[in-house]
């Protein structure tokens, strides 16, 4: 009964949205109004502006790097609230169920594995530094090499995969994003523009798009470290809690 | 109308997607698949967003990969965010449904309620 008015109610939604959506211009038309203002600014002008190839990279960390100041922010407090839910480990002695599992991942799985973790590392790097110029950016190579870690740590187990952690930097780098925003904003302060512009006044032009390519290289390389720490960190705190609690059970 | 309901038809789909997503979050008890629904009703928006910067034949907007028409880069950039949004709100839920699963031994809201 509760399915069927649920059903109906949704049913009535849907035409008032169908009555919207059949009111939006015509797909894939150029001459649309999302198309015309802002887009084609970007588009035709992006290049020249920023020096970076990569339209949508040139967008989020150039013109809207505000925007990704407050993605930054927002992923590093995903983090916080987690670990006021799970703990962080103190005494570094733990172990997940695979760790202590009779049966061990089979030796296919771990040959591959093997094999192809090392190029998915190098894809990562590839798109984060190539990441102005073709697909890919800060954020893309960090959830791959976290989830790399993640793989391994699901069939390896938790303790071949903390040795992989150098755990004194570990919390600096899950603050680096924010920490490259802020500096690099500051420099933009100090230099005599406003926060996050990415230019220095007052060198030549030439030098200007170089300075500007760097400073988002380096934002984009402080992305890449944090979301690939914040990850690890979110995974394993969970993979841990799981664990800890199927002990106590047990004894 | 409907020659233009038959032209956009991919917003129609992302309707369906959309009421299917809303139906799991509304009907379903399970908190899990209550997350699920709301992943799909966020996927479903992410597809409306970047479906309405697309142009036929259009490349990608990477400026180097030739002279034709580019797609619209705005949507990508807005749902590269939305898709860390997503991220992180499905993280936080999931941990909190960890602790209500340790706490009460359910995930059913039925007897959630149940339950003092």
């Amino acid at each position: 009964m509760r399915k069927i008015l649920i059903s109906l109610s949704l049913l009535f939604f849907g035409l008032f949205l169908f009555r919207t959506v059949v009111e939006l211009p015509e797909r894939d038309k150029p001459d649309n109004p999302s198309q015309v203002y802002t887009a084609s600014h970007y588009l035709k002008k992006g290049v020249k502006e920023t020096g970076i190839k990569n339209i949508v990279t040139a967008i989020s960390l150039n013109y809207r790097a505000y925007d990704t100041f407050g993605e930054t922010i927002l992923i590093f407090t995903a983090l916080c609230s987690v670990l006021t839910i799970f703990k962080r480990e103190k005494h570094k002695i733990s172990y997940s169920m695979i760790d202590v599992s009779h049966f061990k991942s089979s030796i296919i799985v771990q040959t591959v594995l093997t094999i192809f973790l090392p190029f998915s590392v190098l894809f990562a790097f590839y798109l984060t530094l190539y990441g102005t110029n073709s697909v890919g950016g800060g954020l893309q190579g960090g959830i791959l090499l976290g989830s790399s870690m993640i793989i391994f740590s699901i069939i390896f187990g938790s303790a071949k995969a903390m040795d992989k952690i150098s755990y004194p930097f570990w919390v600096f780098f899950e603050g680096a994003a924010v920490f490259t925003f802020v500096l690099v904003g500051l420099a933009g302060i100090i230099f005599g523009a406003n926060f996050l512009t990415l230019i220095i006044p007052g060198i030549s032009a030439s030098y200007q798009l170089l300075v500007s390519k760097v400073m988002l290289i380096l934002l984009q390389i402080g992305f890449t470290i944090s979301s690939m720490a914040i990850l690890i960190s979110i995974f394993f705190s969970m993979y841990r809690e799981e664990t800890q609690s199927a002990s106590e059970s047990h004894s | 109308m409907l020659q233009k309901a038959i032209v956009n038809f991919n917003y129609l789909m992302i309707i369906v997607l959309f009421l299917i997503g809303f139906y799991i979050v509304l009907a379903k008890p399970n908190l899990i698949k209550k997350m699920m629904g709301l992943n799909i009703i966020e996927t479903s928006l992410f597809l409306l967003i970047v479906s309405i910067g697309s142009v036929k034949g259009g490349l990608p907007p990477i400026v180097a990969s030739g002279k034709g028409p580019f797609v619209d880069p705005i949507p990508q950039v807005f749902v590269i965010t939305g898709i860390v949004i997503t991220l992180g709100t499905t993280i936080f839920a999931l941990s909190l449904a960890t602790k209500i699963y340790k706490r009460y031994g359910t995930l059913n809201l039925e007897k959630l309620k149940r339950a003092d």
